[in-house]
């Protein structure tokens, strides 16, 4: 799972009314390579949540994203590329995904997280 | 528009073929009435699509007219030359597929309204570079069909899932009823041959919901579903309708396990190979019914026993639209895992020894005409762009409102 996938990835279990961002728990991170592509960064950006972003990356051990971010830095190469890095090329392969409301961990194995809820959730 | 018959061999850009002119000093291919019909011709266009998405519009599709052959099947080879990231195409095939895009001009203009290449007009509004969200992705056969766009996954079935993943796609396990995204993300999304699974309207309108929900305001949304109006008549005689309890214990109003009793119990009852090749092949005929195979895909003649459907739902009064649908596992194959017995002996499917193979059926509710459109019309928040028939499947393309 790429954290531009647990930037959109929100606790959806009834009741629940704010299940964004979903808490990390890291077992194992690993690193791939993915193309570098300004215009899908510039697109993206304007969707992502940057604090969710920057502390999920914390929580997977890259601190190099500023605490905050304007459209202003995309003009700035560095950032893109750290942008890039945090955005598409850190997988969480093991782990699980906290609702922040309840606690309900979503489990994530080989890179797959389970959203799929409980009969009683629905 | 010409094309000529002995030109030798030679590249054409791929924009230059909406607008070949002239190609050599030989007789005129497409000026010529079209010797295929136009289901043919339909199916045929969607296969070579799928080729050219993989392409820049600035690619050169190569030709080569000295192999001329006459054979239908020999007309459908084409070939990848990976050097130039093009496409070569001997002549029968280059002047089919002129053909082809003869007959889409003439659809654009109105002249043949149910010819219609599936995801051609959806491509063409996606902007390059935008995320699309796959609510029932299945085994990733649509993840990555467009290169200039960011696809995420999600399908209900975890081993489908762990196929898409195998294949290096971004997924997830996730119900499309209850999509687990925040609001507004995709740029897009598109649900292909979902929607029919899903055993109750509340279901089905919920899903078309969330695909709504999970785009930003002026993104696409795609919908595709089986249609009752199957291009192949003798194919729906071959289903097996549901009788009157299977009806009360699934989607009559006093069930208390709708959704377990459609997808987790079902889901869990057939194993991870069978299921992934059962989805596959079912996905295979939903987006290329010309494409059956027979003895792979094969229907049940046994419709007997079952009363027609006499429905309260007014969209589908007239008609039966939910049926269970054979798919038949070769023996070979549902042995691998011994989960099969299982499902025979739970009386969850049924062997079948004339073909060699062990019978599962699906759940399907088949749309009829106007029904996807009445579903969707009662979703606040998007606006009909398109809808459109194709190849047994009803289509429809939404774009999310601005307020």
């Amino acid at each position: 799972m790429r954290l531009l996938t647990h930037n959109m990835l929100s606790s959806n279990i009834k009741g629940v009314t704010n299940g964004f961002p979903l808490r990390i728990e890291v077992e194992k991170v690993i690193e791939k390579e993915v193309d570098f592509n300004i215009d899908f960064l510039r697109n993206m950006f304007a969707k992502i949540e940057w604090k969710a972003l920057a502390e999920a990356s914390r929580t997977m051990g890259y601190s190099e994203l500023p605490d905050d971010a304007e459209s202003s830095m995309l003009d700035s190469d560095e950032f893109l590329r750290k942008f890039h890095h945090a955005l598409l090329e850190l997988h969480l392969e093991e782990g699980a995904l906290v609702c922040p409301e309840t606690g309900r961990k979503f489990p994530v194995n080989k890179g797959i997280p389970n959203m799929l809820l409980h009969e009683d959730e629905v | 528009m010409m094309m000529t018959e002995h030109c030798g061999s030679g590249f054409l850009c791929c924009h230059e073929l909406f607008f070949v002119s002239s190609a050599g000093n030989g007789k005129s291919i497409i000026g010529k009435e079209p010797k295929f019909n136009m289901d043919w011709v339909c199916w045929n266009f969607r296969r070579f699509l799928k080729e050219i998405w993989c392409l820049n519009w600035r690619h050169k599709v190569y030709f080569d007219v000295s192999s001329r052959k006459s054979e239908r099947n020999n007309e459908r080879e084409i070939s990848r030359i990976t050097e130039d990231q093009g496409l070569a195409l001997n002549l029968s095939t280059l002047s089919l597929l002129l053909s082809l895009l003869l007959a889409v001009i003439s659809e654009l203009q109105g002249m043949a309204r149910n010819v219609h290449p599936l995801k051609f007009r959806q491509h063409q509004k996606l902007r390059r570079r935008s995320l699309v969200l796959d609510a029932g992705c299945g085994n990733g056969k649509y993840l990555g069909l467009n290169p200039n766009c960011y696809f995420i996954g999600c399908d209900i079935s975890a081993p489908l899932i762990n196929i898409c993943a195998d294949k290096g796609h971004e997924v997830l396990v996730a119900d499309a009823v209850n999509l687990p995204y925040r609001s507004g993300y995709g740029n897009a999304a598109i649900s292909i041959a979902v929607l029919h699974h899903l055993s109750t309207e509340i279901r089905r309108k919920k899903a078309v919901e969330e695909l709504i929900r999970v785009v930003k305001p002026g993104g696409l949304v795609l919908i595709t579903v089986w249609a009752r109006e199957q291009e192949d008549k003798a194919l729906v005689n071959k289903w097996t309708p549901l009788n009157q309890k299977y009806l009360e214990e699934w989607i009559g109003p006093g069930s208390p396990r709708v959704r377990s009793s459609s997808s987790s119990f079902s889901l869990k009852s057939i194993p991870e190979t069978e299921e992934n090749c059962a989805v596959e092949q079912l996905k295979d005929v939903d987006e290329e019914s010309a494409e059956k195979t027979p003895h792979e895909i094969t229907f049940s003649n046994s419709s007997d026993g079952h009363s027609p459907l006499d429905s309260t739902n007014k969209a589908s009064s007239l008609y039966q639209q939910e049926y269970f649908v054979p798919w038949h596992l070769p023996y070979h194959r549902a042995e691998v895992s011994g989960a099969s017995v299982n499902a025979v002996a739970n009386g969850l499917a049924r062997k079948d020894d004339k073909k060699g193979a062990v019978v599962y059926d699906r759940y399907y509710h088949v749309f009829s005409e106007g029904e996807l459109e009445r579903l969707v019309s009662g979703v606040d928040g998007s606006d009909i762009v398109d809808r459109f028939y194709d190849k047994s499947n009803w289509c429809i393309i939404l774009e999310k409102t601005s307020s």
